[in-house]
């Protein structure tokens, strides 16, 4: 499949790219590692007319440490940091994240900036244009049905990044600019939650980096995720957890993330109380399972069924949970 | 041991090195000037009438150069079975009626991709729709939508019947009357795709001098001119089908695909060279799935454990035509009856026409399914009786020099042996027993251990029923050798050099080797049929002993001694008691054109099995006979079950086998490696999916097949090769095709072992598997036996 004819923008400062994105706003995408983009693009679902690749925008790439704070430049590739200390060292969750994306030659070229801002995906839409000609455009594809819901009015379309849930349940801040703008947005922000257009950036706006505060002493993440095969595939669901304990070894506080639910992750709220003051052994997963994924719409529309993802779900979160609580855990060496 | 130079070695690939630097040129990279994108527009419907075909509007793009419909062809169909019983039934282009989604409506030649595909969307086909069915026991009713009348001579009210195949012998009634325990299980299975990593791809140029050159991936060049010639209604002599390498096939690349006669017909219209290459998305739509069977089997068993009978019913789902749909329904039979004893059986086989697409055989043609669901009824038999799987096996597995019912001698048949190294090796029984008590504590993941067997045919009479090979010694003393094999990836150049390299005592590196071209190499059985090593493998070593004969002829001339005193090592002839006295390979070489009145040494060698039986088995009663070497394997599986998940996952494979010589034992466990992940993803995780007719899932991302990094461990046991290293080494037999099934069966009979789960249909998918285990923690009554 060959992919449709564009214009192929290189700028080496933040200030081109930005420029350029304004320029052709609306009509230019940013290139990352293309590992989404380009299969898109091949299947005809992106025809921008101008792409800005950020390859050759140096500043981009790196992890660095100031201030309490970690920075990871958006173009960082994701095989960095797999091998960063700095991120084993204080992120596991984002750690095995990173690592669980596709396959190795994917974490080569994918980046932090092209696993977040990556677009939503269905087996009914993730298709070459020949095969969509065979049957009606989906609400996705600018039309009128859903292939997954045949009487639904909305696209169910599954956000399955991996790095975004790990990077929410670390409370990791997005760097947001346009040009002459900059804002800073928490990853949970940056979601839309809804499947047409999930990502929430103007057109104009680039990610140039996450920030995430170095976790407290007593803290612990972790990151689980299922999928077909171990070697490659996308979340089928996921989940991450953040936890940190007292002095006194009893859970202080928990934030647990569901990914590859639906169009964005899913913060599970309200979890307090099956966990508080509590040690790992008080805690009922069974009452918890009750309300994790309650009121997500999960359908037919990737490799297993809704009804089997969204019963996995409380099975995922508990290996999370449990995994980030696990006795002596808070480091993971690769 | 014979003192053997090169075969019984594990010599590297040939094709190595180039393969891996990524030189190797595949049809995709082979280029002719003024070379054409060929593309093909498809039936977007899964059946219809076709009322008209437009194709004005393309024809008068720029660019295009040529557009081809059924008009343009002669209209004769073709089949992978063309029989008086079963004569060809498909037509390359699409005549008046499509009957699958992606049946092959026109074909396009344009000056590039992009033209080409505009060019498709330029033709307007009008359509009628009719009523489709996808479901083949939905298809068999007397009121589902007809796809083809039925055969006739099927006798019974179904619909659809494409073919029947129907055998008996024995007195099942009165076995299963006599039966301790009768039971009937069904098991049905998912479609395969082959998953062969090279998409198919054919270059076709018709040239002024009016001979058809086709490069095209396959896995034989003499079958495809043979169907070539015939659907062009051209002569042999004007079709030359070439080498190029290929990147795998596993079944998936015999018989003739439409792309190739596209490609041809458009050059012959256009007289330029024309390539088509097949998208992933058109390997899944357009050419070939493997073929799925339903099976259901009945067995009755004595309290020991003997089978008394068995009566076996397969449906087999041939797609839109026949496709080698008639030919699994009778291979499965023989799958059923070579491992073990069967004493009475009846059974029958349906191919039911469907509006999916037409298949293929894939690897084992039919034996993962039907081994899948008698050793799988194996174990709940076992279970019943309280006999452990290992001992049932025993009790029943033929014995060597057992004769089948079609006159088959099973020979030297290892198959008891095989069973017994793998479950000694494994600790089988213990750990069986072990898993059985354990399946009741808490632990949330549960471990098996399971079994599953096969055996094999090779080399089977199929069309062109032989091989022939020449053995040219160069004048330098090098040695070329000429054979019609076409290596898809299985290393059958590397062991046909070894071969000669042993007969004619010259380092392996220094035989050439040309292969598959129609024009200028011997006619070559093909890589299918599991028979190239053993028919290819011994016409080669005959072409390589007839040279030998005449180089030592004239080297005994030449040396002023007799024939029977020469050695010949390492391209220098001596003579054994005067070792001085000696001849280079190209002295003697040249000896022989001086003395012989010009005669340079070539030797020819030709084979095919089974030498006294003139008749192919028939399809339809079964009669004739199969194969002359019988492999067989013994497999066991541990596997380790999720019951949160329901995710399976298999730890190790231990593959005990029969295989008679391994030429090259290297490859012979690169064949089992592979089989054993073919196998994974067979029980575990690939099935096409279709909707309407459509495949829903045609790319390698969402068709799960197992990647390198899922690949799981394997162990080998060398079972009765020993006895061939002794003046049989060139006694092979299969290797390519039966590891699947005892893969299948093994992993399938350790997941009941792990759980109590029984897996009725193939892949399991992990939804599945939880629906199975909630049931088991909420029994109901369901019993199917019957005690007497
Ligand atoms: C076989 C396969 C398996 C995969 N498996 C997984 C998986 O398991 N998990 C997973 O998460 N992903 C998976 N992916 C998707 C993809 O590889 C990753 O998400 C990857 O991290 C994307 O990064 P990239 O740099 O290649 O992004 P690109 O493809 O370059 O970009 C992705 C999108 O983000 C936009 N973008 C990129 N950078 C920026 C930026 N700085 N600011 C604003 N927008 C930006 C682009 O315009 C584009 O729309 C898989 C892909 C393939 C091909
Ligand atoms: S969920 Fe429905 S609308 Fe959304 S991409 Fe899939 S088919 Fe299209």
């Amino acid at each position: 499949m060959r992919l449709p004819h564009f214009d192929l923008r290189q700028p080496s400062t933040v200030e081109e790219a930005l420029s350029l994105m304004e320029e052709f706003r609306g009509s230019a995408l940013a290139l990352a590692g293309g590992t989404d983009l380009i299969p898109l693009m091949r299947y005809r679902l992106e025809v921008p007319s101008t792409l800005v690749s950020l390859q050759k925008v140096d500043c981009l790439k790196g992890i660095s440490l100031q201030d309490g704070r970690v920075f990871i430049g958006a173009m960082t590739p994701l095989a960095d940091l797999v091998s960063s200390s700095i991120i084993s060292d204080n992120f596991p969750a984002l750690l095995q994240a990173a690592r669980a994306v596709g396959a190795p030659p994917i974490l080569n070229l994918a980046t932090v900036g092209g696993n977040i801002c990556q677009n939503s995906r269905c087996l009914y839409y993730n298709q070459s244009r020949t095969w969509r000609l065979e049957r009606p455009a989906c609400f996705k594809a600018g039309g009128n049905v859903c292939h997954a819901v045949p009487k639904g009015n909305k696209c169910f379309s599954v956000y399955s990044g991996d790095l975004a849930p790990a990077l929410v349940a670390l409370d990791a801040v997005a760097a947001v600019e346009k040009r002459g703008r900059s804002r800073s947005v928490s990853i949970e922000e940056l979601f839309s939650g809804n499947g047409l257009h999930p990502i929430a950036l103007g057109k104009e706006e680039l990610v140039t980096g996450v920030a995430i505060l170095l976790p407290e002493k007593s803290s612990n993440s972790s990151y689980m995720k299922m999928r077909a095969r171990p070697s490659i595939d996308y979340p089928l669901v996921s989940a991450a957890a953040c936890a940190t304990r007292g002095g006194n070894g009893k859970i202080e506080k928990i934030r647990l993330v569901l990914g590859a639910v639906g169009p964005s992750p899913v913060v599970v709220g309200d979890v307090g109380r099956f966990f508080e003051g509590k040690t790992l052994d008080e805690v009922d997963f069974d009452a918890l399972s009750e309300i994790i994924g309650k009121g997500a719409r999960m359908v037919d529309n990737l490799t297993f069924p809704g009804s089997y993802r969204k019963a996995m779900l409380s099975v995922i979160a508990e290996k999370a949970v449990r995994a980030a609580l696990r006795p002596g855990a808070g480091k993971e060496k690769q | 041991m014979d003192d053997l130079s090169y075969v019984g070695r594990s010599i590297p690939r040939k094709d190595g090195p180039i393969k891996a630097t990524g030189r190797a040129k595949y049809t995709v990279d082979v280029t002719l000037p003024g070379m054409l994108v060929g593309k093909v527009l498809r039936s977007p419907h899964p059946h219809a009438r076709i009322l008209s075909i437009d194709t004005s509007k393309a024809t008068r793009l720029p660019g295009v150069k040529a557009v081809v419909t059924a008009a343009d062809s002669l209209k004769i169909k073709h089949g992978f079975v063309d029989t008086p019983r079963y004569p060809a039934d498909q037509y390359p282009l699409a005549v008046d009626r499509v009957r699958h989604v992606g049946e092959d409506i026109a074909g396009v030649a344009a000056i590039d991709e992009d033209t080409a595909e505009e060019a498709l969307s330029l033709i307007e086909v009008e359509y009628e729709p009719l009523a489709a069915v996808f479901d083949p026991e939905e298809a068999m009713r007397p009121d589902a939508p007809e796809i083809h009348p039925s055969h006739p001579k099927v006798n019974e009210p179904y619909r659809n019947i494409g073919g029947k195949t129907a055998t008996s012998w024995g007195d099942v009634e009165k076995a299963f009357a006599e039966s301790y325990l009768v039971r009937e299980d069904k098991f049905y299975c998912q479609m395969r795709a082959h998953g062969y990593m090279e998409p198919q791809a054919t270059l076709a140029h018709f040239d002024y001098s009016g001979k058809l050159n086709v490069w095209t991936s396959s896995m034989g060049v003499f079958l495809k001119r043979a169907k070539l010639a015939k659907t062009l209604g051209l002569p042999y002599g004007s079709v030359r089908v070439l080498k190029t390498y290929v990147g795998g096939a596993f079944g998936g690349k015999i018989d003739l695909f439409h792309h190739e006669y596209i490609a041809s017909l458009l050059s012959m219209k256009c007289h330029l060279p024309v390539k088509i290459v097949y998208s992933r998305e058109e390997v899944f739509k357009a050419a070939r799935p493997a073929q799925p069977l339903i099976v259901q089997i009945k067995t009755g068993v004595a309290k020991d454990g003997t089978i008394l009978g068995q009566e076996i019913h397969a449906i087999n789902d041939s797609g839109a035509y026949h496709g080698s749909g008639v030919v699994v329904i009778f291979l499965a039979w023989g799958f059923a009856m070579a491992p073990y004893r069967v004493p009475s059986l009846k059974y029958e086989g349906y191919s039911v026409y469907t509006n999916n697409l037409v298949r293929a055989p894939q690897r084992g043609h039919g034996a993962p399914k039907m081994r899948f669901a008698a050793e799988s009824q194996f174990d709940m038999i076992a279970e019943e009786l309280g006999i452990d799987p290992v001992e049932f096996r025993l009790r029943n597995v033929r014995k060597p020099g057992d004769i089948l019912p079609n006159g088959d001698s099973v020979k030297n048949f290892g198959l008891r042996e095989c069973i017994e190294r793998v479950a000694e090796r494994t600790d089988f029984k213990n750990r069986h027993e072990a898993a059985k008590r354990e399946r009741e504590t808490g632990s949330k993941v549960k471990r098996g251990i399971g079994i599953g067997t096969t055996a094999y045919f090779g080399g089977s009479l199929i069309y062109p029923n032989s091989s022939s090979a020449l053995v040219r010694l160069n004048d330098d003393g090098s040695v070329s050798l000429l054979t019609g094999a076409l290596d898809i990836g299985q290393g059958c150049e590397t062991v046909l050099c070894q071969i000669v390299a042993e007969e004619l005592g010259v380092p392996v590196e220094e035989v050439q080797i040309y292969a598959a071209d129609t024009e200028t190499t011997p006619v070559d059985i093909g890589s299918w049929i599991s028979g190239l090593t053993y028919v290819t493998g011994n016409a080669v070593k005959k072409a390589a002993e007839q040279a030998m004969k005449k180089l030592l002829a004239a080297a005994a001339r030449e040396l002023g001694a007799d024939v029977n005193d020469l050695v010949a090592r390492n391209k220098e002839i001596f003579v054994s008691h005067c070792p001085d006295k000696t001849i280079s390979y190209a002295g003697a070489v040249a000896a022989s054109i001086a003395r012989d009145r010009g005669d340079s040494i070539i030797g020819e060698g030709h084979f095919r099995t089974m030498k006294d039986e003139p008749f192919h088995p028939s399809l339809a009663s079964t009669k004739g006979r199969w194969t002359e070497n019988y492999s067989s394997y013994a497999q066991v599986a541990e596997v380790e079950v999720d019951t949160e998940t329901g995710v399976v996952k298999i730890a190790k494979v231990t593959t005990a086998h029969d295989c008679g010589f391994p030429v090259n034992p290297a490859l012979v466990e690169g064949q089992i490696d592979g089989q054993v992940s073919m196998g994974q993803g067979h029980i575990l995780t690939e099935e096409i999916r279709v909707e309407n007719g459509c495949v829903i899932n045609p790319s390698f991302l969402e068709y799960k097949i197992p990647c390198s990094l899922d690949m799981v461990e394997t162990d080998y046991i060398d079972v009765i090769t020993e006895q061939y290293k002794r003046g049989h080494h060139y006694n092979t037999k299969e290797v390519g095709e039966g590891y699947v099934s005892g893969t299948v069966v093994s992993v399938a009979n350790a997941v009941f072992n792990a759980t109590g789960v029984r897996v009725r249909k193939t892949p399991i998918h992990p939804h599945d598997m939880l629906a199975a285990l909630d049931r088991l923690r909420t029994p109901k009554e369901e019993k199917k036996s019957g005690r007497s």
